[in-house]
């Protein structure tokens, strides 16, 4: 179980990556348990994955980083007839 | 056909990987109109919507956008939304454009949206100054698409919306925060105007289709739903054929 006190640096955190101005990220969830803390959240590129987890290590660098934030990559246009 | 290009949530910034430029060509050959969802930038800082211009700048068919709450992070929205405008892009909030493609006419009526939720689990225009502030503010924006809908003189007549209008595409989003990812408002306001589209983005972790209780289409173009740089939605009669002599 999360005791108050990680519950609320998650939401500290979380809140961080939002209005970080390079980061601007409000669609990753984020949980911190014990000394670590799980990333979850699907990007657009590797690049930006690695910006997070750069920023993530920058403001909690006690913590270890389970990254399960996943990269997806776009396919091609599709049509759909209405 | 009406051939609609959409996408939202591209989330443009100076050091990112999201660019139209690749799409250039093939938006070029599939579409009649490029649609923008909102949240255009990543975080409302006008050097990103600068970027986004200039991309936006070399495409050859209309781009009609409304802005979306990231957009309005740093409280550059005019400054974003005059840098599209002089690039030639439809940037609507609370209007409507209409675009001739061949013998048709396309009407856009867009407004960012906001908030509030949907029935049954929503906001109420009631109690504390901020609170009656939050409701009104969305009912006051669905109203202009409501009436920005019904002046639309039109073949083809699409609702263009960052906010969502109806729950059914958030499903995969936690429902706690539904009440921040759109209003049932919305909905209403096109249905009572009547439209043959619907388009929003904002929902990530949503799903690309819905429904307004009326039955008129609603998608989710978020480009993390559609998971392509775009998706064609085609619409209307087929082009009148020409006369054979």
């Amino acid at each position: 179980m999360k005791s108050d006190e990680s519950v609320y640096r998650a939401e500290r955190i979380r809140e961080a990556l939002a209005t970080q101005p390079d980061v601007g990220e409000l669609g990753i969830e984020v949980a911190v348990v014990g000394a670590r803390i799980v990333l979850r959240g699907t990007l657009t590129s590797e690049r930006r994955r690695t910006h997070i987890l750069e920023h993530v290590r920058a403001i909690c660098p006690d913590l270890e980083i389970d990254d399960e934030l996943r990269v997806e990559t776009l396919r091609e246009p599709k049509t759909e007839v209405l | 056909m009406i051939r609609i290009a959409a996408v939202g949530d591209v989330h443009v910034a100076q050091d990112s990987d999201e660019r139209f430029e690749p799409w250039i060509e093939s938006v070029h050959a599939e579409a009649d109109a490029l649609l923008l969802a909102g949240d255009l930038t990543r975080s409302g800082n006008p050097a990103e919507g600068a970027r986004l211009a200039r991309e936006l700048a070399r495409i050859r068919i209309p781009v009609v956008a409304v802005l979306g709450n990231h957009d309005y992070q740093m409280d550059g929205e005019r400054e974003i939304t005059a840098m599209l405008r002089d690039v030639g892009v439809h940037v609507l909030e609370g209007s409507s454009v209409v675009i001739p493609v061949g013998d048709q006419r396309l009407g856009i009526a867009g407004t960012k949206g906001f908030g509030g939720g949907f029935a049954g689990a929503c906001g109420s225009d009631f109690g504390e100054p901020e609170m009656k502030a939050f409701i009104r503010y969305t009912k006051r924006l669905a109203e202009t698409l409501r009436i920005e809908l019904a002046r639309l003189e039109a073949d083809v007549r699409v609702a263009l919306v960052h906010y969502a209008p109806v729950a059914e595409t958030l499903e995969g989003e936690r429902r706690e925060i539904y009440p921040f990812l759109g209003s049932y408002l919305l909905a209403e306001a096109v249905d009572a105007s009547g439209a043959d589209l619907v388009l929003h983005g904002h929902a990530h972790a949503g799903r690309e289709v819905g429904v307004t209780p009326r039955g008129i289409p609603v998608r989710n173009v978020a480009r993390h739903v559609i998971r392509r740089p775009y998706k064609i939605y085609q619409l209307g009669r087929p082009a009148a054929a020409c006369a054979m002599s």
